[in-house]
Parts: structure tokens; C-alpha cells; sequence
């Protein structure tokens, strides 16, 4: 122990020194702003809302609230965004069907009587390499 | 080494070992992820989802080719299809046919599937039927997409009337000639989404033969190849009486197809009694014995008309009949209570 601290000081062995402290600034801000933008892009997955093949709104999924759907000033349904989820409410459709499940639950919604279509737009993979249920039937 | 200006005095600084030590592995970090971004392979999967055949189609390609360019020409396919063989627009080559009351020539395509779907109508000794169109235009089914959609329940006399001009026998088709005796009307719905599937997948395969993926028209499935080019697709059956996503049973499949018909599908509520588009070719009415028929099969055109089929003839019939005719099946009664084929504990494990 003796000689392992002779040689700490004879070696000059710290861990901060003054001078090193210009490039632990450095580090310390590129650090800082890697996990800024992480989490810029990880966060506010957009929702695209598609009507006869065409985009005709985006919001973000952090917009809670209602939203109105138009097309050719024909009021379609409303949008609920919640919690980071979305439904379909007060839909001009005959069925309602649409208002069935939520984006969470089967990743897009559609309204066939409508050609709508609202699916969440984000860099991943369509298909998870996991184990669990990749599509269902019925 | 590093140097620093201090005001006039020049001096320079020398960093300590464990500077170097973290400077190092900032550098080699910093490689790393440099190395993950630029080198990062491409997302396996492309996905699109649009609507045709009055239905949500969702096309699921991995290649190493163009699989956007695969997806496009999948979906071109099924909106072709559904212009073809539509009963509601006018122009189509179906509506062509009902409406003409002399002998229609038709092109290869068309015969073959009318042709298919005689035989499927004979192999299912009338089960699926390819002829009920007046029966259910009188239901309103063909029309339930419409906004303008207004549900009412049809009169026996008036089932009775559609009735005697419905049933396949009345289709004949001759050198690719269809004639339409007894005023009956094709409604091919049963069969013509199995049909743009099974077109998908040859469209894929012609593209890329090693693409994989899958199409998902409406919750019916044709397997393009297995899941990452090796593994099962795991595909749950929806629970007819649960929330969407509830399920039933749970398979796998690499190829292939599978093919739901349900009560939940296209129906609409009256008086408290759901009245759904899968309707008895012998009473004229919905089935209400069967609420839900899951069909696995080589062929998505098959298993299209097979799960009609099972439907209306009911679980204990089907489980014989559906096995012989190349397909496996699950059945929920009306009681929802499940039933299955044999083989169809097959689809349960991965083999």
C-alpha cells in the first residue's frame, strides 16, 4: 500500500486535474447534447391521416385532445389523441366500425366507407424480431 | 500534447494519463456509433397499408430488390382486381355480366376464376356460391360501404324472389363463354379477395423469389415467404366476441394462407339482432349456428371460399369436409364454443 502510494505520487496520479479541465467541458457538452437529441427524435411520433391516398392532416401525438377530420368541407369523424393513443369518435360512417380499437391496438385505423386511413409515422421496423404475435386473423 | 494560450504567456499543458484513458475511449465510442449509423443495415421490412376491395389492405415486404417497388405492384394488382370484379361499378366485367341477358364473352382471367369458383361451389355441395348477387343486393351487403348505407330487413316474399334466381348451377361456362340462366347474378366477393392475394404473392415471388413478407387484406392472410427468410409467422385468431386483438388460438406459418369469415365482419344491428353478410344459399337469411370460421389452406382463393363454406355448413360437417378438400379449420358456434379439423393442431407448433 506504501509503495503503491509513492508511486501515485511520484507519477502524479489524480483523477481531476486544472488542466484537464477544458476537455471534460468538451466531453461533458457532447454527452449532453447526443442524449438531447436522442430523445428529440425518440419523442413526438407523428400521426398521418391519409384520405383517398392523400395526406391531408399530420399531428402530434403529444396534441392531446379532439380533432376534426374534413374533407371537401365534409366533416368525416373526430380524432381523439390521448395518452399517446388515438380512436376514432363521431364518424360520418354507416357502420361505426372504425370506432372499433385504437392505434395502439392494431397500429392504423381505417374507415373504408371514408378512404381514410391514420397510421403513426416513425423510423421502425414494421415487423419486431420477437417472439410474440406478428398479425391476426378474423 | 496540448498548447493553450495563457494571455502573453505561452504554455504548454501536459494531460494526465487518465485524459488519455478517456480520450480514447471517447474516440473508439465515438467510431462505434459512427460505424452503427453509416453501416446500420436497412430496415428488413417495408410495410404500406391501403384500401381496396372494400377492405384495409396492409402488404408486408422484406427483399433485397426494391420492396417498395414489390408493395406498389402488390397493391396496382389488388386495385385492378377490384375494379375487374367489382358488382358495383358499372363498368366492371361482372357487372357486365348481370346486366347483359345474352351469352358474355370473357377474357382468360375472368374465366378462370368463375370457373374456380363453380368448382369450389361443387366441392362444397353449394355452401359457397358464387350466384347469390340478387340475394345480397337485396340485403343490402354489396352496398354496406356506402355512406348513404340505410339497413332494412328484407320481406320472406321477397327472399323467397331472390332466392329462385340464385344457385351456381345456373352459371355455365363454355369455351370462355358465361351465360347467366334464371336471371341470377354473379357476386364473386367470396372468392375474389383470396384471389388478389394469391395474385400478390405470384407478383412478389416474380419479382424477387427469395422476398418474403406477407399481405394482409382485411385480416386474411397470404404468407409471401417465411418471417426473416427462416422463421414462423405467428398469427393470432381473432376472438369473435372479444375486443379487436383479443384472440382465440394462436398458429404459425410460413406459407400458405389464412382466411377468416366471421358475424363481425360486415353486418349492421336491428331491434337488437345482428343480420351479417355470410347468408344460407337455402333459406335466404343469415347463418346463425356458426359465428366465426378460420380456414388454413395452400391457396387464399380456397381458403377464401372454405371458411364461406364452413360457415354455412356448420362445425361438425366441416371438420370432415374441409380436410378432404385440402384445407384445416377452426370453428366457434353460435355458443361460442371452438372446434377444429385434425390437423389443425399442426399449425399450433413450430415444426
Amino acid at each position: 500500500m506504501r509503495q503503491f502510494q509513492s508511486r501515485v505520487k511520484e507519477n502524479n496520479y489524480t483523477l481531476f486535474q486544472k488542466r484537464d479541465l477544458y476537455l471534460y467541458t468538451i466531453l461533458i457538452f457532447f454527452v449532453i447534447t447526443a442524449v438531447y437529441f436522442g430523445f428529440a427524435f425518440s419523442k413526438g411520433s407523428v400521426v398521418e391521416v391519409r384520405i383517398n391516398g392523400t395526406v391531408q392532416y399530420r399531428f402530434s401525438l403529444e396534441e392531446e385532445g379532439q380533432k376534426s377530420i374534413q374533407s371537401n368541407g365534409k366533416r368525416l369523424m373526430d380524432l381523439l389523441i390521448d395518452q399517446g393513443d388515438i380512436r376514432i369518435i363521431n364518424s360520418q360512417c354507416p357502420l361505426h366500425l372504425c370506432e372499433r380499437g385504437s392505434l395502439k391496438q392494431s397500429g392504423v385505423l381505417v374507415c373504408v366507407p371514408q378512404k381514410v386511413i391514420i397510421s403513426i409515422v416513425r423510423d421502425e421496423e414494421p415487423v419486431k424480431d420477437t417472439d410474440g404475435i406478428d398479425l391476426i386473423t378474423g | 500534447m496540448l498548447e493553450m494560450s495563457n494571455g502573453s504567456q505561452h504554455q504548454t499543458m501536459k494531460l494526465s494519463k487518465n485524459s488519455w484513458i478517456l480520450i480514447l475511449i471517447f474516440i473508439i465510442l465515438l467510431l462505434f456509433f459512427s460505424i452503427l449509423f453509416f453501416f446500420r443495415s436497412k430496415p428488413e421490412y417495408v410495410s404500406k397499408v391501403d384500401i381496396a376491395l372494400g377492405t384495409t389492405v396492409k402488404v408486408v415486404v422484406s427483399s433485397d430488390k426494391d420492396p417498395g417497388l414489390i408493395i406498389e405492384a402488390i397493391l396496382r394488382e389488388f386495385h385492378r382486381i377490384d375494379r375487374k370484379f367489382s358488382v358495383t361499378d358499372p363498368k366492371s366485367v361482372i357487372s357486365q355480366i348481370n346486366k347483359s341477358e345474352n351469352p358474355v364473352e370473357v377474357d382468360e382471367e375472368t374465366a378462370f376464376v368463375i370457373e374456380r369458383s363453380i368448382a369450389l361451389a361443387r366441392a362444397t355441395e353449394g355452401a359457397f356460391d358464387p350466384a347469390l348477387g340478387n340475394l345480397i343486393t337485396l340485403w343490402g351487403f354489396d352496398r354496406i360501404n356506402d355512406s348513404a348505407f340505410k339497413p332494412t330487413i328484407p320481406s320472406d316474399s321477397q327472399i323467397e324472389e331472390a332466392l329462385e334466381k340464385s344457385g351456381y348451377e345456373n352459371i355455365l361456362l363454355e369455351n370462355d363463354v358465361v351465360i347467366l340462366n334464371n336471371s341470377v347474378k354473379l357476386d364473386l366477393g367470396g372468392i375474389v379477395k383470396g384471389y388478389a392475394i394469391d395474385r400478390g404473392l405470384s407478383i412478389a415471388k416474380e419479382m424477387d423469389p427469395e422476398a418474403t413478407g406477407y399481405i394482409d387484406a382485411g385480416r386474411d392472410i397470404g404468407i409471401i415467404g417465411p418471417k426473416f427468410g427462416g422463421e414462423y409467422w405467428a398469427i393470432a385468431v381473432q376472438d369473435p366476441r372479444g375486443d379487436s386483438g383479443e384472440y382465440i388460438d394462436l398458429v404459425y406459418l410460413k406459407k400458405g394462407a389464412i382466411v377468416t369469415s366471421g358475424d363481425y365482419e360486415r353486418f349492421f344491428m336491428m331491434d337488437g339482432v345482428r343480420y351479417h353478410h355470410i347468408l344460407n344459399p337455402k333459406t335466404g337469411y343469415p347463418i346463425r349456428e356458426t359465428i366465426s370460421t378460420t380456414v388454413i389452406s395452400p391457396d387464399a382463393m380456397d381458403a377464401d371460399a372454405f371458411s364461406t363454406a364452413a360457415f354455412v355448413l356448420g362445425s361438425e360437417f366441416s371438420a370432415v369436409l374441409l380436410p378432404v378438400l385440402g384445407g384445416q379449420g377452426l370453428f366457434v358456434d353460435a355458443q361460442n364454443k371452438a372446434t377444429y379439423t385434425e390437423g389443425w393442431s399442426f399449425f399450433k407448433e413450430k415444426h
